[in-house]
């Protein structure tokens, strides 16, 4: 345990010890890229598993498959990205990195005949996060300058939630969510030695709101349908409600030697409805597949400071296959799972092409991953992603992206009354 | 378990070491938070087209900086009156006759001489006041609510390099002496009026030292004998109207006025200019014809630019001096700090003045709104516009 505890500590240390995001300028769009991904273990297998449930299985999107959990769970997950860009206006190429606390999930079996689990955590709803310092030459009538512009933070989101299974094969879920968090921009333009007064600005908006989301789990579909051939299906899916969120923004600059704030005012906002849908079949013990499509009508997304209309309805697709290594092995820490998948995107990001037109940016990602067993009811979970955002080679931006995921899985058996009482 | 804790803390350190060693910052995708969206720099030039003139009373009190000058006289746009009264007479009482009195004023050197005027052809009339005034808070209008006689008591006057000399009515000394003793009479003094446009002349007041205050000289015969009374105590002031007429708004030029206490403002529209903007660099440049321009030598030949801060009263903010940059006819000012300050707290406008208002009366015709384009003034601000997002 004590191990454990260091573990912990280490981990939760490394990730503070780092900015989070995701590096993206695409990022400064609305409140920055959103993150609905299940979690360390989905992400090796292409960010699918809205039908997958089990014991070291944390779904945050789809409560439902919580009906699996065996034992009181905790997971924490770290991020890391790195986003080499190719800017196809002035042909430089640079790279951002960076990482951050993927969030933590505390889940407890307290039911398991009727499936009835409860869980709590936090994890990262959005990032607003890129870097950027660009110099400019001179023009007539403005010396040359250095343009930077900053991003940080974004949503995140705090939730509790439950599942049950009120007949067998059917599994339910709900979710309570609550988004919170803060956007900031730091904006300069540093003339040198040019005599000129350089430019400071932030603006930082916070902006808080509800939603909830209510998942699906129909598993031994072969037995609900009395369909032989559909043995070790299951299907699974989840609705989240739209968030309306409030909040306030506060701009301000630097004019020669203070900090003034010329702007304050109140924000809102609307985060359009999420829902998905996935299947997996589960070939063997040791062999299991799945495949999710997932959509959010963006178009409809707006805030203060962005028209509705200015992102676009995106649209995902990914699957995977996850391999039980040594599942006859004696030895506990001598089993693995192997995950591999890939996800297609059409986010919700819109950029201008060589052509002038614009285009719905899309992304395309291989993955892996592989858990170790720490003990009967802990994993540790890395997984890996690159791929590419931004496919056409018309766009003015392209950007390639590794990802790098690790949550580390922690089990007890707790309220289990033990053998011979 | 060891096994796995050493491959965990490797995957930490490697996270870690990608993130914090390759990190460089990046120069791409500037376009989507720059330009059009955030900091900016640009340049406006010329904001002529909204250019007002608010100094609308084109009356004020002549204003030489301090007590110690006065000014009378007369040019095109300007006159200016002098307000005198001796109050040390009191032996003038006894004087049986009085052969005739002499006022003299020190002249204090400067002076508002467009091409073709001379103060020294300055003729005056002289009228007994009606009512009191005080050195302080006299005006024009206060001066013209209490009248004067109308009835002029100058009876010659002579002019040297230093001084000025008037030979006054003996009939009104004799009123004055006799005040001192019957509080019926009064002694209100005399405003002098300038009779030609000549220039306007600066005289030394009656708080200077003792060997330039304005005398009194009254030959009278006392007790039989007679002798020359000398009176140095009095009050004095200065009084002046500024009728507007070949420049602003019926003409292409402002004038920048030492010594009058005349100043125009030059408001510019920055209703352009997003706001929340920040000011990077700003530069106001005038033009000036030097026809009809005055320097005396007397300080610098530049002007300050100023910030209004009360549109009602016209104050202005004196804790930041913006000297210009003088090339030819040409004058230039930093204005950053300004410009910023009007978009943030309202924009009243420039004050334009002389760098010295107050040891002359020198004069800068400045080309105005009217002007042609190449001569008009002319702001030019880089600023960076700010979207709040």
């Amino acid at each position: 345990m004590k191990n454990r505890i260091l573990f912990c500590a280490v981990l939760f240390y490394a990730s503070s010890a780092v900015l989070a995001g995701d590096g993206s300028p695409l990022t400064s769009r609305g409140v920055g890229a959103f993150s609905s991904f299940a979690g360390s273990w989905s992400a090796g297998m292409g960010n699918s598993g809205l039908a997958l449930s089990g014991d070291g299985v944390l779904n945050g999107l789809n409560p439902a498959t919580w009906v699996g959990l065996e034992n009181a769970q905790f997971s924490g997950a770290y991020d890391f990205s790195g986003v080499n860009s190719r800017d196809n206006t002035n042909g430089l190429t640079s790279y951002y990195a960076n990482g951050n606390f993927g969030g933590g999930i505390f889940a407890l079996p307290i039911g398991r005949s009727l499936g009835i689990s409860l869980a709590a955590g936090f994890t990262p709803y959005t990032s607003y996060e890129f870097k950027i310092n660009t110099p400019y030459d001179s023009t007539p009538g403005i010396p040359a300058y250095n343009y930077g512009s900053t991003g940080s933070g974004g949503l995140g989101e705090g939730f509790v939630g439950f599942s049950l299974s009120p007949a067998p094969g059917v599994n339910l879920g709900g979710i309570f969510q609550f988004a919170f968090g803060r956007t900031e921009t730091e904006s300069t333009i540093d003339f040198t030695g040019s005599g000129y007064t350089n430019s400071y600005s932030n603006n930082s908006t916070y902006m808080n709101g509800t939603s909830g989301t209510i998942g699906i789990l129909l598993d031994s579909l072969d037995k609900l349908t009395g369909v032989s051939s559909l043995k070790g299906f299951s299907i699974g899916g989840y609705y989240k409600f739209p968030y309306h969120l409030r909040g306030n923004a506060v701009l301000q600059n630097l004019y020669e030697d203070s900090l003034y704030s010329p702007s304050s005012q109140p924000v809102s906002g609307y985060i359009p409805a999420e829902f998905g849908i996935g299947i997996a079949k589960k070939f063997s013990q040791s062999f299991v597949a799945a495949l999710d499509v997932r959509s959010q009508s963006f178009s409809k997304y707006w805030d203060t400071f962005t028209a509705a209309g200015s992102l676009k309805d995106a649209l995902f697709l990914g699957g995977g296959i996850e391999y039980l290594q040594g599942r006859q092995i004696g030895a506990l820490y001598q089993k693995r799972i192997w995950r591999a998948g890939f996800y297609y995107q059409r986010t919700q990001f819109v950029l201008p092409t060589t052509s002038g037109a614009n285009m719905q940016v899309d992304e395309l990602f291989a993955t892996a991953g592989v858990d170790f067993s720490m003990s009967a009811s802990s994993t540790i979970s890395i997984s890996a992603q690159y791929g590419l955002r931004g496919l056409s080679s018309d766009l003015l931006l392209r950007e390639k992206i590794f990802r790098l995921y690790f949550s580390f899985t922690m089990g007890e058996g707790w309220f289990y009354r033990p053998e011979g009482d | 378990m060891k096994q796995l804790i050493k491959l965990t803390l490797i995957v930490i350190a490697l996270g870690s070491t990608l993130s914090s060693c390759t990190n460089k910052i990046n120069q791409t995708g500037s376009w989507l938070v720059g330009y059009d969206s955030t900091l900016v720099p640009r340049v406006i030039d010329s904001i002529t087209d909204s250019m007002k003139v608010t100094t609308s009373q084109y009356s004020t009190q002549l204003f030489t900086g301090s007590s110690d000058s006065l000014a009378v006289g007369s040019v095109p746009w300007t006159e200016s009156d002098l307000l005198f009264e001796f109050y040390g007479i009191d032996s003038v009482y006894y004087a049986t006759t009085i052969y005739s009195a002499k006022v003299t004023f020190e002249r204090a050197g400067y002076n508002l001489q467009p091409p073709g005027y001379n103060v020294r052809n300055l003729r005056f009339v002289g009228y007994p006041m009606n009512s009191s005034w005080s050195e302080t808070g006299v005006s024009w209008d206060s001066v013209l609510a209490k009248g004067h006689s109308g009835q002029n008591v100058i009876l010659s006057q002579s002019m040297t390099d230093t001084s000025l000399s008037l030979n006054i009515d003996t009939s009104i000394v004799r009123q004055w002496a006799n005040a001192t003793q019957d509080t019926s009479i009064r002694n209100f003094g005399v405003i002098l009026k300038p009779q030609n446009l000549s220039g306007i002349l600066s005289l030394q007041s009656s708080v200077v030292a003792s060997g330039y205050l304005p005398k009194i000289e009254i030959d009278c015969l006392v007790n039989g004998v007679q002798d020359t009374l000398v009176a140095s105590t009095s009050y004095s002031a200065t009084v002046s109207k500024t009728s507007i007429q070949n420049v602003a708004p019926q003409g292409p030029y402002r004038i920048v006025q030492s010594g009058t206490g005349l100043r125009e403002v030059l408001m510019f529209d920055l209703k352009r200019i997003p706001d929340y903007s920040v000011v990077n660099n700003a530069e106001l440049t005038l033009f000036a014809d030097p026809k009809d321009s005055l320097y005396s030598g007397n300080g610098p030949d530049s002007l300050f630019a100023y910030y209004v801060t009360d549109p009602a009263s016209h104050s202005y903010y004196s804790g930041l001096l913006l000297e210009s940059v003088q090339v030819g006819n040409k004058y230039t000012f930093s204005v950053t700090i300004p410009v910023q300050k009007m978009l943030n707290t309202g924009n009243y406008g420039f004050i334009i003045t002389r760098a010295s208002e107050y040891d002359n009366v020198d004069s800068r015709f400045i080309y105005n709104e009217f002007a042609p384009d190449s001569l008009k003034p002319k702001l030019t601000i880089t600023y960076s516009p700010v979207v709040k997002r």
